[in-house]
């Protein structure tokens, strides 16, 4: 019968079985126009449902090898494994063609049945088929099984292998299931048919298993709440340094043996056995005097860094970032390590504050009597720092007050806001960043009295130096001087700082 | 697919063969392979009492298999110039009833050996055949969709059984027929199709009782089995699911999921208790 609901499943078999009993080549004639409509119709049909379950495309046909005639040399290695005595079991009973039979025979042999009433009663042992009252065993059958539970993986039910090894491609996998508290569950054999079967339909399969079993924890009833994960093939260990295997990929693409089952959390990442749920970890950050900002992050794993920069881009001031620091709201006085995560940090709350109000701060609680010891100062290294100089601009050292910030990275001058009264022919010094990769030196070159002038010496992209003048409070100064040196010292030298070295050398040398 | 009498077979017929299988046991091996024919076999049952099987194919013949000796005492074959589609036995045990692709039934009494032609419809390829228990209506569905029902006789003990029109159900279905079944109370004539449906038909009159069908799945209906008290039937279809329907709900009260393809054979044998 060569008809059937299938398009492709009529042309494949078409294709495959008449291609060496068909002579005339009408095989191919019939199918030429019906395979190019076909194969438009299966590209619709992808189009149209691209995630959804899709067919294989073999439909080859395989002859059994007890049909074919040569049968025995032309076994699969899977049949090799039968044993062959249920082989030998299957008696063969070839066409005969019949013996010429008399007329009377027949008689004999075909007996004609009465069917009048009385010799169908005495047929069926005198039940009345149409009496109402005798039910068949499949109506007991559905009438007692009523309030069976019904497994809702069923669909799932057709990729068993089991009893399908000899006409299909089988594949054993054990399945573990991981469980938190250490009640590890039996593992379970699953026989999966590996044609046409995608990462899901092994869930679905395992999860109908399961199901069927009436095992303990119930299973979540969507498939799409588990993954499979690569585990230990003895002792069923999850390696989870590895991704999930993809749901929607063939399964045939994986040669992994031992799997583990494992529940998706809500957000769609793989957790690990704890089925404690994590929330969504909410950061609150507020920036002094314009509210607080709250958004969420992926875990705590994340770094104080991410958590800073989706700051900046929600309240849109990316551009001058790095002014800004972060701290914890209970510890406003120290910047977060931007390289910690969140983990470290206990807390969910933060402030976004500018450097030098931190420096402000500082300096208020300095007065209130603690002063940093040496010691301290070498460890604050890294740590911004903001300093109040004078900058002796151009040639006539015209004065601007200035804020000076120092950290790991950079350096920073930025116009002092609170010097409003400035003589019209000073310009206003424009706020400058040097990384500190450029900064070649500093030293003290003047003192006078109490203040102290220090030179900062850089050189930018034409490798050109320049220098900047400061004055400031002799102690300031020094400061300054000795954190910059510690700074350029503890950080791998920078060309810069070795060019200006050996300049320096050369003009010893020359004088 | 066929079901032996004594419910311990299960004949399957395919490609040159007919394989039986032990249905209590768990060997998936066949235990008895009938082979020696050409083509596809598209058709199988038993005599009641399980003295010989018969099956039809696409060699355009159908068969009578001794299986109670080796010494092959009632091997028989009946030629006819079309792929058979389908062979029924009558109740009567001795008549086969044969449809074939040319659109053509066959009566063929197996004690005269004489036979009886009717086509009732030209060119439209004989799907299924059916009668009925008591043997007074036999239905035919072909591959227009067309369903038609004739009244039996049954003829003397020596008379062949004559077939008069009945009725003729003009689109059953609106696509190919694929099964036609009596039930077993005689009251129901189940029709499944190529259109999706199944249709159930009461016998009094031959008016449509009920159009089963369920949305959307459910692809071409290739085979059907009533329960002994005609209350369910078990249908099954392309997209390898059998559906249990209650006849009286007219809905699915049970799905048997599993199969990796089509499903387009069914057999079942209930009992009364």
């Amino acid at each position: 019968m060569a008809f059937m609901d299938n398009a492709q499943f009529v042309i494949s078999q078409i294709r495959h079985s008449c291609v060496t009993s068909d002579d005339t080549g009408m095989s191919e004639i019939v199918i030429v126009n019906e395979e190019t409509e076909n194969e438009k119709l299966l590209q619709r049909r992808k189009f149209r449902d691209n995630a959804d379950f899709a067919y294989s495309n073999s439909f080859d046909i395989e002859v059994s090898p007890m049909g074919s005639g040569h049968g025995n040399s032309v076994k699969k290695p899977l049949e090799g494994k039968i044993p062959r005595n249920a082989e030998a079991k299957c008696q063969s009973v070839p066409w005969k063609d019949p013996e010429p039979i008399s007329a009377t025979d027949f008689f004999e042999l075909f007996p004609k049945k009465d069917l009048t009433d009385g010799g169908q009663a005495k047929a069926h042992d005198g039940q009345t088929k149409t009496d109402g009252k005798s039910v068949s065993k499949l109506t007991l059958l559905v009438k007692n099984s009523h309030n069976q539970p019904r497994n809702p993986f069923a669909h799932y039910g057709k990729f068993d292998g089991e009893g399908y090894s000899r006409t299909n491609k089988v594949r054993l996998f054990k399945i573990f299931f991981p469980s938190p508290k250490g009640n590890q569950q039996p593992l379970m054999n699953i026989c999966l048919i590996v044609d046409g079967a995608r990462v899901q339909d092994l869930i679905g399969l395992t999860m109908f298993k399961y199901t069927e079993e009436a095992r303990k924890p119930k299973l979540k009833d969507d498939v799409k709440s588990y993954c499979l994960l690569i585990a230990d093939e003895m002792d069923g260990e999850v390696d989870f340094d590895l991704p999930a295997l993809d749901n929607g990929e063939m399964i045939s693409k994986f040669d992994f043996k031992a799997l583990a089952l494992s529940y998706i959390e809500p957000e769609e990442k793989p957790v690990l056995p704890q089925p404690v749920s994590v929330p969504d970890i909410i950061v609150e950050v507020c920036e002094e005097k314009r509210g607080s900002s709250k958004f969420a992050v992926e875990g705590y794993d994340v770094k104080m860094k991410t958590v800073l920069e989706k700051m900046l881009k929600k309240r849109g001031i990316k551009r001058t970032g790095h002014e800004y620091v972060l701290v914890k709201k209970n510890d406003p006085m120290n910047a977060i390590n931007l390289d910690d995560t969140l983990e470290k940090m206990d807390t969910t709350e933060f402030q976004l504050v500018k450097r030098t109000n931190i420096r402000t701060r500082k300096e208020s609680n300095e007065k209130n009597g603690k002063i940093m010891p040496d010691q301290a100062e070498y460890f604050t290294l890294p740590q911004y720092k903001v300093f109040k100089v004078t900058m002796l601009q151009g040639f006539l050292h015209a004065k601007s007050e200035v804020h000076l910030g120092i950290d790991s990275k950079y350096i920073e001058i930025t116009q002092n806001s609170q010097s409003s009264q400035r003589p019209f022919w000073n310009r206003s010094p424009r706020a400058v960043n040097i990384e500190m990769e450029y900064v070649a030196h500093s030293e003290v070159i003047r003192k006078s009295g109490n203040r102290s002038t220090f030179r900062l010496i850089y050189s930018n992209e034409n490798r050109d130096f320049k220098n900047y003048d400061f004055e400031c409070l002799q102690t300031t100064a020094d400061e300054i001087v000795r954190k910059l040196e510690n700074i350029l010292n503890s950080s791998p030298k920078s060309e810069s700082f070795k060019e200006y070295q050996r300049t320096r050398e050369r003009r010893s040398k020359k004088s | 697919m066929a079901i032996t009498p004594d419910r311990h077979l299960l004949a399957a017929a395919g490609y040159q063969h007919i394989k039986m299988y032990d249905i209590k046991s768990n060997n998936a091996n066949p235990i008895v392979n009938y082979d020696g024919i050409s083509k596809n076999i598209t058709s199988v049952g038993f005599h009641e009492d399980g003295k010989w099987m018969f099956t039809g194919g696409e060699d355009s013949s159908a068969r009578i298999w001794d299986l109670r000796s080796r010494n092959l005492q009632c091997q028989r074959v009946y030629q006819v110039k079309a792929a058979v589609n389908c062979v029924i036995l009558h109740p009567n045990q001795s008549e086969l009833i044969v449809g074939d692709h040319s659109g053509a039934i066959h009566v063929w009494d197996l004690r005269t050996d004489r036979n009886e032609q009717l086509i009732p419809e030209a060119e439209a390829a004989v799907l299924s055949l059916s009668i009925n228990q008591d043997a007074t209506y036999m239905a035919a569905i072909n591959n227009q969709g067309n369903c038609y029902i004739w009244s039996l006789s049954s003829g003397t003990t020596t008379e062949p059984t004559v077939l008069r029109p009945r009725t003729k159900l003009m689109k059953a279905h609106e696509k190919a027929g694929l099964k036609c079944l009596f039930s077993p109370d005689s009251c129901l004539l189940a029709t499944t199709s190529a259109d999706q449906s199944i249709k159930i038909w009461q016998t009094s009159d031959f008016t449509l009782k009920s159009t089963l069908k369920e949305e959307p799945q459910q692809r071409w209906v290739w085979d059907c089995a009533f329960s002994e008290d005609s209350q369910y039937l078990v249908a099954v279809s392309s997209e390898g699911i059998a559906r249990l329907w209650s006849l009286e709900q007219e809905k699915v009260v049970r799905k048997y999921q599993g199969h990796q393809k089509a499903l387009v054979s069914l057999a079942f044998r209930d009992v009364q208790v």
